[in-house]
């Protein structure tokens, strides 16, 4: 597909909750994010001509970010950046406007505590992709998607119950 | 758990904090995997300019014996000519591979495919070039008049006692070997670590 960098930024701007979720999803630390949205914007426009108009858009745009997010690797920082405190003392600490802002926040925080794929299963499922659509656009067996999707539920069941919240 | 409604807060969820670019131009350099081996690798290509220059100026800033210098300036010359070409040869090819618009799966071993090739070439390159070093070494020493009679000639005839020559060999064999190791170990730091990180991955996905 062949558009001018404008179009194109029109064009991701109507869809920048992609971008958005997945962002959260993989990284916790706005400024990671921040690097990984560049990133996703990079390799989306690097991409851009591969593009045949065959899919939606928007679904070539959530493999493309998927697979960013999956193959970048935050920088390394110093040490003293490293440190956080025990997640369930932060958990308690934090103020929420309200309960489902809250329920989110939980839900974001447990999920950095999956690994790449397994993030990856848990938001193409709450996206509403089927088995057989995470299978290709992963490169997995459908029963292989099966299984660690169900394993990968239950991990952050289990998650958010050790950091004594249940929704 | 209910993941519908986790969708729900998702989608509904204040997404003023991402600003998207008013221009491509303002966009940071790429921190992918092979974008950073690129930079490393021209990081190094002009590194090794700098060096080609120091090396090639040195033998005409000492006294040396004619056939010492014109042995280093041709052994440096391949040296140079080897690893300048290889590194040169996969920036060009880093640039047109690797990218993420293919199943994820694909996508890795492909990343993973480059970064072993490029491992691999750039090793070749920098040894091949390396293994001609010991000689151009002895040419700049040996060769140098202050260091007394030319004894790089005597010495590149093979104008030596047995034992000697032996000697020379294996002095020759275990530089070879040093060079070997380091550069491997050197190429494992610089790249290795990519691919160790997306194998990891890879393992995920088939564990």
């Amino acid at each position: 597909m062949e558009l001018t960098e404008q179009e194109f930024l029109s064009k991701i701007t109507v869809h920048k909750g992609i971008i958005h979720k997945v962002s959260r999803i993989y990284f916790e630390d706005p400024s990671d994010r921040e690097d990984l949205v560049q990133e996703i914007i990079l390799q989306l426009w690097k991409s851009l001509k591969s593009f045949n108009g065959k899919s939606q858009f928007s679904s070539w745009m959530y493999r493309v970010a998927l697979n960013t997010a999956i193959v970048f690797f935050k920088k390394e920082k110093r040490k003293s950046d490293n440190y956080q405190m025990p997640e369930h003392v932060q958990l308690a600490h934090e103020e929420y406007s309200d309960e489902k802002e809250q329920q989110l926040a939980v839900f974001y925080k447990a999920v950095q505590q999956l690994n790449k794929i397994e993030k990856a299963l848990i938001f193409q499922f709450i996206e509403g992709f089927s088995g057989e659509e995470i299978a290709k656009n992963l490169g997995m067996s459908p029963g292989n998607v099966r299984v660690k999707l169900n394993r990968t539920k239950k991990k952050l069941q289990e998650i958010i119950k050790t950091q004594n919240h249940g929704f | 758990m209910d993941f519908d409604k986790i969708k729900e807060l998702m989608d509904n969820e204040n997404q003023d904090d991402l600003q998207l670019p008013i221009s491509l131009e303002n966009l940071k350099e790429s921190n992918m995997p092979i974008a950073k081996i690129r930079k490393t690798m021209k990081g190094e290509i002009a590194i090794q300019l700098v060096a080609i220059v120091i090396f090639f100026t040195y033998p005409f800033l000492i006294e040396m014996y004619e056939l010492p210098r014109a042995v280093y300036l041709i052994f440096m010359f391949i040296t140079s000519l080897m690893t300048l070409g290889y590194l040169a040869k996969m920036i060009w090819f880093l640039r047109r591979t690797s990218n993420v618009k293919q199943q994820t799966k694909e996508t890795i071993l492909n990343f993973i495919h480059d970064i072993k090739l490029t491992m691999e070439v750039y090793k070749t390159g920098i040894i091949a070039g390396s293994l001609l070093l010991p000689v151009s070494v002895a040419a700049i020493f040996m060769g140098a008049v202050k260091f007394g009679p030319d004894r790089f000639t005597e010495w590149f005839l093979l104008q030596m006692p047995t034992s000697i020559f032996s000697l020379v060999l294996l002095g020759y064999l275990i530089s070879c070997v040093l060079i070997y190791y380091i550069t491997v170990i050197w190429a494992d730091k610089l790249y290795g670590v990519h691919v160790r990180k997306l194998e990891e991955i890879l393992a995920q996905m088939e564990e």
